[in-house]
């Protein structure tokens, strides 16, 4: 049994270290797990629509699947992205499975990051908080998903451009450019429903 | 609108590592990781090698085509179709191998295909030079089917003693040995001989590239038969 400093030390530790760690000890892998469980469950869940048992579901295998590979982790990497990646891979695989079209949905506290959103927000004036956040998100929806995916990870998840290339395995240039196209797609979207004149 | 409540969720760290003690879950070692990532390696190295064997056959023939044998459309269509095939293939596959960078990058399709391509010219190129592009070509025809080699069809077009022609090889400075075996006696410019004893042969063919290349450089011999017609 661990004692309580012994834990703070672990848990100070950092992913790449617990990843080292992990190798020789699964114990370790834990904390890596624990450190990124609700992280990934929210971003799951913004990836589209699936029970709390199939998140749970695909966290297991995103772990597991993690921990099978972790000897080919590059250390000199970020084990964010690396994590995230397995995530996106494995949740866009369930749907594909499904043979269900990922559609995204929000997560407790997004309301303030959605409206948050560059541009986007400031010309829905004449509606309410509440009422912006549900107008944007289901616009979010009906954008195509490789803009809707970058604009998930940069204004939801506050992932840097460098984190969402790896995440997404596709250059820098082209992140920032699906950024701007996205919010773009956005208001073409809000003035074709009305909702900006 | 659909959300998700955050303390709907509970910690699943304590069920994926019961899963990984239960099932014995490891993580698989460094040199599986190696092996499969050099195995991947090998495998475009190959396809690159292949590509470049096909172009060092295509540009043998095009240095090696005659214009006795331009109208055989054969002799330039197969090679030329693999280089690309296999060119094709190759890129794929490193758009597969490729697409784990550490930046995430993924080379595209087109960028692979040029790289590939150019590669692929150059080393063919060279390969044709030293010769194997005509052994290639020549050991083909024994498992491609249908297919013929530039030398078969060089010496089926060629070989017309009635049109006054010959494919074969001198083992001495007379003796002239045709591709089937008859051996033929060519007498120096310098002896007279009367034209309808003797046959005239144009340039010659032997083993090497470099021979098949001198069969454009026309050159008249007068030479008596010893074979089938004498």
């Amino acid at each position: 049994m661990n004692t309580s400093s012994e834990l703070l030390q672990q848990t100070s530790l950092s992913d790449n270290e617990l990843v080292t760690y992990s190798l020789r000890e699964s114990h370790y892998y834990s904390i890596l797990i624990e450190r990124y469980e609700e992280r990934l469950t929210r971003y799951i869940h913004r990836l589209g629509l699936v029970t709390k048992e199939d998140i749970e579901d695909i966290l297991q295998e995103t772990f597991i699947n993690a921990y099978k590979h972790l000897n080919s982790f590059n250390t000199s990497l970020s084990f964010s992205s690396w994590i995230y990646r397995i995530a996106h891979n494995q949740t866009i695989s369930f749907f594909r499975k499904r043979n269900v079209r990922p559609e995204g949905h929000l997560y407790d506290g997004d309301d303030e990051k959605v409206l948050s959103i560059p541009d986007i927000s400031d010309t829905l004036s004449e509606v309410t908080k509440k009422e912006s956040v549900h107008i944007i998100h289901s616009a979010l929806m009906r954008i195509e998903s490789k803009y809707r995916n970058v604009i998930m990870l940069h204004d939801l998840e506050g992932m840097s451009y460098d984190e969402i290339s790896d995440i997404l395995q596709i250059p820098l240039g082209t992140v920032a450019t699906h950024l701007s196209r996205g919010r773009e797609a956005l208001k073409k979207d809000l003035i074709q429903h009305g909702y900006v004149h | 609108m659909d959300t998700y409540t955050k303390n709907s969720h509970h910690s699943c760290s304590k069920k994926i590592i019961e899963r990984i003690n239960n099932e014995n879950i490891i993580p698989r070692s460094k040199s599986y990781f190696l092996a499969t990532e050099g195995l991947k390696w090998i495998i475009i190295g190959m396809l690159i090698v292949i590509t470049s064997l096909a172009w060092a056959v295509v540009v043998f023939r095009l240095m090696n085509i005659g214009e006795y044998i331009k109208n055989d459309y054969s002799i330039t269509l197969f090679f030329p179709l693999m280089w690309l095939g296999v060119l094709i293939v190759s890129s794929l596959c490193g758009m597969y191998v490729f697409r784990y960078t550490s930046k995430g990058y993924k080379p595209s399709l087109f960028t692979l295909f040029v790289l590939n391509g150019t590669s692929s010219l150059v080393i063919g190129t060279g390969l044709s030079i030293i010769g194997v592009g005509y052994i290639i070509d020549s050991q083909s025809e024994r498992v491609i089917p249908l297919h013929r080699s530039f030398e078969h069809i060089y010496i089926t077009t060629l070989n017309n003693p009635n049109k006054g022609n010959l494919i074969g090889h001198f083992n001495s400075d007379t003796i002239f040995i045709d591709h089937k075996g008859n051996h033929w006696i060519a007498p120096s410019k310098k002896q007279s001989v009367k034209p309808q004893e003797f046959i005239i042969i144009q340039g010659t063919l032997s083993t090497s590239s470099k021979k098949i290349h001198s069969i454009q450089k026309i050159k008249t011999f007068h030479i008596k038969g010893k074979g089938v017609w004498e």
